[in-house]
Order: C-alpha cells, then sequence, then structure tokens
C-alpha cells in the first residue's frame, strides 16, 4: 500500500501540481515569525500559538485541494493515515516525504520525521530564549490539525524536536483522541 | 447537454452558491432567492435521507470495492424529471457540489464537471483571505471561472 | 557572525544606513530570529575570497558551535533549486493578508503592514540573488578571481529585477518596466498575472487594497539595500483577459536621480 501511495503523490506532484521556487516561500513565513515576535514582545508561547492557528486556518482550506487532487476516499486506519499525510499530502504541497516513525503501541500516535524542512531553509535561532521556547516550524502542526479535523479526525499534532534547537531530528508528533462520528456528512459512513 | 444551474451547499446545509445558465428553453423557471434556500436546504434532507435508506449490506460491499472517489457513499446522486436531471456529488469534507442538467447528461459527465468546479472552489474562493467560511461566496473571479468552466461545456 | 549585534555593525560598516525605509522594519530587538542569508552575505561579497574559505572549511566543520548538528552555514548554497506547490504558497499569502487585516484601522495602514513584511524579504532576497549570480559569474570566468558586480545605474538594477529578481520569486521574468512619462523619477514593473494574487479577488468592502503592496515591499526593500533609495507602490491596472495585472511603481528618491545625472556625465 505504501509504495502505491507513494507513486500517486509522485504522479499528482509530477502532473498536477503548479510549482515555484521554495525561496520565497521560506523568506516570507520568515518575515511572518519574525513580525510575530515583535507583535507579540518576543512571547514565544504566544507567538507559538499565533502559528498553529494560521496554519489550523490553512489546514481546513488545503484539505479541499488535497481531496479534489487525489481523489482518496475516508481512510481506515491511522496508519493509512500516517502513510497518506507523508507520502502524498506532504509530497504534493511541499515536495518533501517525511519517515513515519515511533508507533505507539496502542497505534493511535506516531511521528513524522522531517529530513528537510523548506520553511526553515536559511533559518537559525539566536542562541536565546527562542532557541528554547520557539517551535518556529509550527504552523505544519496546525496545518495537519486542521487537514485531519475536517476528515472527521481529532488529533494533537505538535513537534517534539527541532534541528533548530539543536535537537538530533525536527519531528512531528501526531495522536488520535478520536473519530468525530457525528459529524461525518451523511451518506459518508 | 446543458447544465442549468449550479449550487455549492456546505457540510450544514446552507447555501453557499447558486447561479443560473442562461440557455435557450431552460426548462427552469426562475426562483426568487429565498426559493433557492428552500431547494437547497431540501436536497441537503432528501440526501441524508437516502443515506439511511441504504442497507447495510450494500455498505460492506462498497467498502471492500473502494473505489477511489471521495464522494456521496450512499446519498442520493441523481433525480431524474421528464425535464432535466439534479446531480449531487457531496466531497468527504461534506461540501455538496449539485447540478441541474438536460436529461442526455450522464452521471460519469456529471461527475467530471462537479470535479473540475471543486477545484475552482478550492482554488478561487479557499485561497481567498477575504473568504470566510461556510458564508455565501460572493467573488468574481469565482463566477468568471465557474462560468468559463460551464460554458466551455455547454459549449 | 552568528549575533544579530554583530551583523548590524558589519551591515553599517558595508555602508547600509538601516534608517532608510519603513521604521517598523529595522530589526530593532536582538533576540528575532533571523534570517541569515543577507548576513553571511554581505562579508562574502565584499571579500569573495571568503567565500572559497567557507567552501574549503565546510567539510571539517560537522558540528556547529553549540556542539550540534552542522549549522546552515555549512550548507551549499547552490544546492539543486528545491520546488513546492504554488498551492503552498499562496495559502500563506492568505495568511500574511489576514495578519495585515488584523487590527488594521485602514486600508493605508493594511498596506503598510504588508510593504513592511515584503520589505523585510526583500533585504535577503537581494543578497541570496546576487550572490548566486556573482558565484556563477565566477564560475564562469575561471581564472579571475573578482568578476562581483554591483548595479549603480537606475536601468541596471531595474533590469536586474525584472530578469533575476522576477524569475527567482515567480518563476518567470516581469512582463515590462516601462520609464513614467511625467515624471522623471518614477519608473514602473508591471505584471500581468502576478501569481500571489492569483485566487484573490478583493470584495467591495475593501476596494483599493493591493495585496500586491507585499511584493511592492520586497522591491523596496531590496533597491533600499542596494542604495537606491525609493518608495514602490503596487497599482491594479487590469486588462481583459489579465483582472489582476499590477503596475509597481518604483518613485526614486531625488538624490538617485541627480546621482544618475552625474554619472551619465562622466
Amino acid at each position: 500500500m505504501s509504495k502505491q501511495l507513494k507513486q500517486l503523490g509522485d504522479d499528482i506532484w509530477k502532473n498536477q501540481v503548479e510549482k515555484i521556487n521554495s525561496e520565497l516561500f521560506t523568506l516570507t513565513y520568515g518575515s511572518v515569525v519574525a513580525q510575530l515576535c515583535k507583535d507579540l514582545d518576543n512571547n514565544y508561547d504566544q507567538v507559538n500559538n499565533e502559528l498553529y492557528k494560521m496554519g489550523y486556518n490553512i489546514g481546513v482550506r488545503l484539505i479541499d485541494e488535497f481531496l479534489q487532487k487525489t481523489q482518496l476516499s475516508r481512510c481506515t486506519n491511522m496508519h493509512e493515515t500516517a502513510e497518506v499525510v507523508s507520502k502524498i499530502g506532504f509530497k504534493i504541497f511541499l515536495n518533501i516525504t517525511p519517515t513515519v516513525s515511533h508507533w505507539t503501541a496502542d497505534n493511535k500516535s506516531f511521528g513524522l520525521i522531517l529530513v528537510e524542512n523548506p520553511l526553515a531553509d536559511f533559518v537559525e535561532l539566536p542562541n536565546t530564549e527562542a532557541r528554547k521556547k520557539l517551535w518556529y516550524s509550527n504552523v505544519l502542526c496546525g496545518v495537519l490539525k486542521g487537514c485531519l479535523e475536517m476528515v472527521q479526525l481529532d488529533c494533537d499534532v505538535s513537534f517534539l524536536q527541532d534541528s533548530l534547537k539543536g535537537d538530533e531530528n525536527t519531528e512531528i508528533r501526531v495522536k488520535l483522541n478520536k473519530i468525530l462520528k457525528d459529524e461525518i456528512p451523511a451518506g459518508e459512513e | 447537454m446543458p447544465i442549468y444551474s449550479f449550487y455549492l451547499i456546505s457540510k450544514s446545509g446552507s447555501l453557499l452558491y447558486q447561479k443560473d445558465f442562461h440557455s435557450q428553453n431552460s426548462p427552469i423557471s426562475k426562483q426568487n432567492s429565498n426559493d433557492y434556500l428552500v431547494i437547497a436546504s431540501t436536497l441537503h434532507g432528501v440526501h441524508a435521507i437516502a443515506s439511511k435508506l441504504t442497507p447495510e449490506e450494500a455498505m460492506g460491499n462498497y467498502e471492500k470495492s473502494r473505489l477511489p472517489t471521495n464522494s456521496n457513499r450512499f446519498g442520493l446522486q441523481c433525480i431524474t424529471t421528464a425535464k432535466f436531471k439534479i446531480f449531487i456529488h457531496q466531497t468527504t469534507t461534506g461540501l455538496k457540489l449539485i447540478l441541474f442538467t438536460s436529461n442526455d447528461v450522464s452521471l460519469i459527465q456529471a461527475t467530471q464537471l462537479q470535479g473540475q468546479l471543486y477545484k475552482s472552489y478550492a482554488d478561487y474562493v479557499l485561497k481567498n483571505p477575504f473568504y470566510r467560511l461556510d458564508m455565501p461566496i460572493r467573488f468574481r473571479l469565482f463566477d468568471d471561472k465557474v462560468l468559463t468552466v460551464v460554458t466551455g461545456y455547454n459549449a | 557572525m552568528s549575533t544579530p549585534s554583530n551583523s548590524k555593525l558589519m551591515l553599517t560598516g558595508a555602508g547600509y544606513n538601516p534608517v532608510i525605509g519603513p521604521g517598523s522594519t529595522a530589526d530593532s530587538t536582538n533576540s528575532l530570529p533571523k534570517q541569515t542569508a543577507s548576513q553571511r552575505s554581505v562579508s562574502q561579497l565584499s571579500s569573495p575570497s571568503s567565500l572559497l574559505r567557507l567552501a574549503s572549511t565546510s567539510s571539517e566543520r560537522k558540528l556547529n558551535s553549540f556542539g550540534a548538528h552542522a549549522s546552515i552555514y555549512d550548507r551549499n548554497l547552490h544546492r539543486g533549486m528545491h520546488e513546492i506547490s504554488l498551492s503552498s504558497m499562496s495559502f500563506l499569502f492568505m495568511e500574511v493578508i489576514r495578519m495585515s487585516l488584523n487590527g488594521s484601522e485602514s486600508l493605508l495602514q493594511m498596506e503598510r503592514k504588508l510593504n513592511n513584511l515584503g520589505y523585510r524579504v526583500g533585504l535577503r532576497l537581494l543578497e541570496l540573488v546576487s550572490l548566486r549570480e556573482n558565484f556563477n559569474n565566477n564560475l564562469a570566468s575561471s581564472g579571475k578571481s573578482n568578476t562581483a558586480q554591483r548595479h549603480v545605474r537606475v536601468l541596471e538594477i531595474l533590469q536586474f529585477v525584472k530578469e533575476s529578481i522576477w524569475p527567482c520569486m515567480f518563476g518567470k521574468e516581469a512582463d515590462n518596466l516601462e520609464k513614467s512619462v511625467q515624471n522623471e523619477n518614477q519608473y514602473m514593473i508591471i505584471d500581468s498575472d502576478p501569481i500571489l494574487s492569483r485566487y484573490i479577488c478583493v470584495p467591495k468592502e475593501y476596494e483599493g487594497l493591493d495585496c500586491e503592496s507585499f511584493v511592492a515591499g520586497i522591491v523596496e526593500g531590496l533597491l533600499d539595500i542596494s542604495y537606491f533609495r525609493c518608495e514602490v507602490t503596487a497599482h491594479s491596472a487590469p486588462l481583459e483577459g489579465y483582472p489582476n495585472r499590477t503596475v509597481y511603481l518604483v518613485d526614486f528618491d531625488s538624490s538617485i536621480i541627480s546621482r544618475e545625472e552625474r554619472l551619465s556625465k562622466k
């Protein structure tokens, strides 16, 4: 299954996606983060929140483009969801494929390891409080949260580690809380 | 094979968008804006009822076949009248794309067209910072795009 | 070189006047996370040999000063271009606009915010693109170590914006470059289909707002830091089939025009 999904992700990237150089994207995101730090007086908890909110707002919209391009139906379990997020979601929007890893025993929580991160190219955090507290790419968590919620998966999404902080990897954790049965549109289940 | 009207209905059943396309001998008469709301909520309700009527075993089969489409699995797909058809396509997020067409339009053709309109919605509505989710859509660019898609098909 | 205060000294030393440009753009706080392309490249541009030095030492520096993984300074600036979906950029830009909308009391204030956000991008983009171009020039004319070029004439720098900056940002050149007939200090960069606002349609309540002020800010930032003091504004000028066609009006400071005249006489 994983192989088929990878093929699908690659095909969509190749044939259906209009592409641009990532540098403007990277620099624009940097400008946004810097502005937020300034507006919020370097209160990094608030900056993290704000980035998350921005991402959420993107996620609840981006999901429709994802569904339209992939024509995929609802996933049957979290393993499938994880593969779809990594091999198709990340692929067709950011042209990267994070590694799915570190499943918990209950099969409800997994990690996404980002070897590359287009948001953080050119970025080095100053050796201040920012390095301890700021989750620079937190917008990604918000996006995932928003997307998954729109297909009725209530999840917690957060960074576990970030190489910008000197951590070994950059890892996002996704944990399924519950499936929002009541919210599933009629005729979908 | 003309398209007479296009509706977008949100997950909660509110009418987001409605457009009549002026074509010769359209069998569909112009309604007032309140009637459009009634049509939208009626279709929304009937779709939900239809999905409830679908027997359990049919769902099982569907689940097995895993068709690669994200849509409207057990609800209402098509209503045929003497003069026109109504096609309903529901996405996984619960958005409904509804087309009123002439009788000679097939389900496949309608689905294809609904796919293109879904793309226009994903681009010209959802990427617009001035759009608030679940609110009626009033953007010139989206109007233009819908018209291009439909007239491209009608021609 | 990794601390912002150092870089500021460096920038001042290199002649950059941080007073130029919107006040809010000057990075005044030391603890802001910084994108460092500009810091790095200023020093490299001033002496191309340091670029080689950096390249030769990079393999030895697997660990950075924190004893952790290699930092961005160790990465090759000329690695293959990474592409992403235009959609991702469009969604990010959507949030940029919403962020500027937030708490703004007037359209003017909002355009100002967009301009500021772009300005910061422009400062860095200039360094990135010119560093890369000069490096490529150096490769092409192997042997000559110093062919680094700096644009000093108005037309040169505007051509550079049209033919190098635009492709880096949008994958295409700007469509046109024109000189204003009425004002000798005004030039216009024209884009018929600006990709950032491709999906955007401004509703009636915001009529007159130009989202492309962000791009105007980018251009202003990179011109300012190149010693072409100016103000840049975006103006919607739709044509049939090009609903979002935009004119970026570059209004140079009078000192630039008199410098231009001086240079012409030589």
